[in-house]
């Protein structure tokens, strides 16, 4: 046969030039997609796809046929471009934000129920020794808790300032958005290193930090006690304490999930692979304790100070509670389909 | 990676030392194609978030302004303000971005950079948050810890928390797809785009060349000399892909030493496969060369795979033998 009809009849000669065309295409509806100021129409969107797996065709056949390398190249880097747009995240933050905190978050305290039960255990281990201490050698108090945080209570302070502390009201409302945003920065600090950070360290530090904070709790409690104002000081501290408290909690046992994933690798699965999906909910968790901690910081900047009889503090403490219960162990719950038809 | 589907040119041709790179990663799509990514440099990685860091901090800083100017520079509110809105600038910045963009931030794409789920995985959502709401611990919450006096720990816990941060900082650099805390813990890889460039076909080339000097000795009566050249299967078979890969970007040479590199490549040829053909200008041999070699390789490739290179020895297919 003679050389030049062979070359006449190179198939990748003809393939280019049937596909090429597609390709360009393709090229410049990804280019539109970028582009804010040119949006793409219905039909230009619904031609993503088809160009798409005409590609992926194209350097299917270019791989195995084709020997011009650059050509190959080519279409893996379009294959590319055209998979992460077509295959790109769709959702809004809002929505999903919503999703989390209405479905995901509860569902994945339900799953962590072993890991919540030794975080609180925890804090009140660490709540009682604390109080222990204190009582049993006031100087010790000092050590526990940082001159920043004690704010000029203690067994040594006087007990009208201690009253103080805990009936007084600041009228300006700039005072309080202030301190709102104080509380916030400072208790999203202590939660956040919890979660994670020391999730990462198998849990160890994580069961460390539960039980130094529960003890700062107890050395409190008992510096108020022994002025005679420790049910005053635990309604004061549980209007916003309740929320807190367990968002710190679940903090803790998120952490403490991902250390035993990471530690206890289903056999199946990589340390990786546990630690993503450990992540993951993890993650959910620690959306749903930002959140908590939020409406914990809207209680602690304005409810404590508005309401100052002790009973009704309590009040809302138990009532907090009770909203907290009731939201773990209800929402999130799938409705039971209808039997009859089974259609989705 | 499945043993059953083929691997991405770069990953399959690779020989030890060669250029693939320990940042190449094949990723299969559900159509069950392998498509090679390049995982992000950290080099990169820091450019681009020291980009978004930037530009979170030039808003926050124009908010922060705006706010001190509607409260008339009141002392108290301003503080309050910032707090907040800093706050949920920072923590919101990431995941919107990366969210809305497809797995970028500004500073992503100013670097052509994008997030994508570990082994190609579609990126979730669950996923953009998880990653982001580590950086908090990795590095916003210990930095406002030290901006703010490490809460009177002294210079124990300021060292401390520095080393922190610093260790995550480095995180990248201990495992081979450089990631992140955040990364491993959402399973995210960052990948660095390519750019998709078609080039011009060498044999297109050749065929116009040959297909204008045909015209042009029509015209004056004569055949061409280069359509009396006949090769013989194993002559054109003496070279694999990789070799006719270079040959045609010689052709494709525009620069000055293109006919310096044409003619050296011509004489290595017509010595290879001993060729005793009428003597031509090198362009006009290599062009007829790599139009007929390319064809021949190209049909034995249905019968099997492309022939690699030269020491790709394999039996070579006739005429005769094709059905």
């Amino acid at each position: 046969m003679d050389q030049h009809d062979q070359a006449a009849d190179i198939h990748s000669a003809n393939f280019r030039r049937q596909r090429e065309a597609s390709w360009r295409r393709l090229e410049r509806l990804l280019n539109k997609v970028k582009d804010p100021l040119q949006p793409m129409s219905p039909s230009e969107l619904a031609e993503l796809p088809q160009l798409y797996r005409v590609t992926l065709s194209s350097l299917s056949v270019s791989r195995k046929y084709v020997l011009d390398r650059r050509l190959t190249e080519y279409l893996e880097a379009l294959a590319q471009r055209a998979y992460l747009e077509i295959y790109a995240p769709r959702e809004h933050l809002r929505g999903m934000l919503g999703r989390t905190i209405v479905h995901d978050f509860p569902r994945a305290i339900r799953g962590m129920g072993a890991e919540l039960i030794i975080a609180l255990m925890c804090l009140v281990i660490g709540a009682l020794a604390g109080r222990a201490i204190v009582l049993a050698n006031p100087d010790l108090f000092y050590g526990l808790v940082s001159e920043s945080m004690a704010n000029g209570r203690g067994p040594d302070a006087n007990r009208e300032e201690m009253m103080a502390s805990i009936y007084s009201s600041a009228a300006d409302p700039i005072k309080r958005l202030q301190e709102f945003a104080f509380y916030l920065a400072h208790n999203n600090t202590a939660v956040a290193l919890l979660a994670f950070g020391l999730g990462l360290a198998f849990g160890v530090p994580t069961i460390m930090l539960l039980l130094y904070n529960g003890a700062i709790l107890g050395a409190m409690i008992a510096a108020f006690e022994m002025h005679d104002l420790g049910v005053d000081f635990v309604a004061w501290l549980s209007i916003h304490g309740v929320t807190e408290l367990t968002a710190i909690a679940i903090a803790g046992a998120g952490g403490l999930k991902i250390a035993h994933g990471m530690l206890f690798p289903d056999g199946r699965e990589t340390r990786f692979a546990a630690a993503k999906r450990h992540g993951i909910d993890a993650g959910v968790v620690l959306i749903g304790a930002f959140f908590m901690l939020a409406i914990a910081a809207v209680l602690e900047a304005f409810a404590r100070q508005l309401i100052q009889p002790m009973e009704q503090r309590y009040a809302i403490a138990a009532l907090t509670a009770l909203l907290w219960l009731a939201y773990f162990s209800l929402a999130g719950r799938s409705r039971k389909a209808p039997r009859g038809t089974g259609s989705e | 990676m499945t043993a059953l589907q083929p691997p991405s040119a770069k990953i399959a041709d690779a020989a030890p030392g060669s250029k693939i790179t320990s940042l190449d990663r094949d990723v299969l799509t559900p159509e069950g194609i392998q498509i090679p990514v390049q995982i992000a440099g950290i080099g990169g990685r820091y450019a681009a978030a020291l980009i978004d860091v930037s530009i979170i901090l030039l808003i926050s800083a124009g908010m922060w302004l705006l706010f001190a100017f509607i409260s008339g520079w009141h002392h108290n509110a301003w503080f309050a303000a910032v707090g907040w809105v800093g706050f949920l600038i920072r923590v919101f910045y990431f995941p919107w971005s990366e969210l809305h963009y497809g797995g970028r931030t500004p500073g992503k794409m100013a670097m052509g950079l994008r997030v994508i789920g570990r082994n190609g995985a579609m990126l979730d959502s669950r996923s953009i948050m998880a990653r982001n709401l580590v950086r908090e611990v990795e590095m916003w919450l210990p930095l406002t810890f030290v901006i703010g006096g490490a809460g009177g720990l002294g210079p124990l816990g300021y060292m401390a928390t520095l080393g922190w941060i610093g260790c995550f900082l480095a995180f990248p650099l201990f495992n081979r797809e450089r990631m992140r805390g955040g990364d491993m813990l959402a399973g995210t890889w960052v990948i660095e785009e390519t750019k998709a460039r078609l080039m011009p076909d060498a044999l297109n080339e050749a065929e116009q060349a040959r297909l204008a000097r045909q015209w042009i000795r029509r015209r004056q009566g004569e055949t061409d000399v280069t359509e009396r050249l006949q090769f013989s299967p194993s002559q054109l078979t003496a070279y694999g892909a990789k070799e006719l890969n270079t040959l045609g970007e010689v052709l494709l040479d525009r620069s000055t030493r293109a006919a310096e590199r044409q003619k050296s490549v011509a004489q290595a040829i017509r010595k290879k496969i001993g060729f005793e053909g009428p003597a031509m200008d090198d362009t006009q041999f290599l062009q007829a060369y790599y139009t007929a070699a390319r064809a021949q390789i190209e049909k034995e490739a249905q019968w099997g795979t492309l022939r690699k290179d030269k020491h790709d020895q394999r039996e070579t297919k006739t005429s005769a033998g094709r059905g």
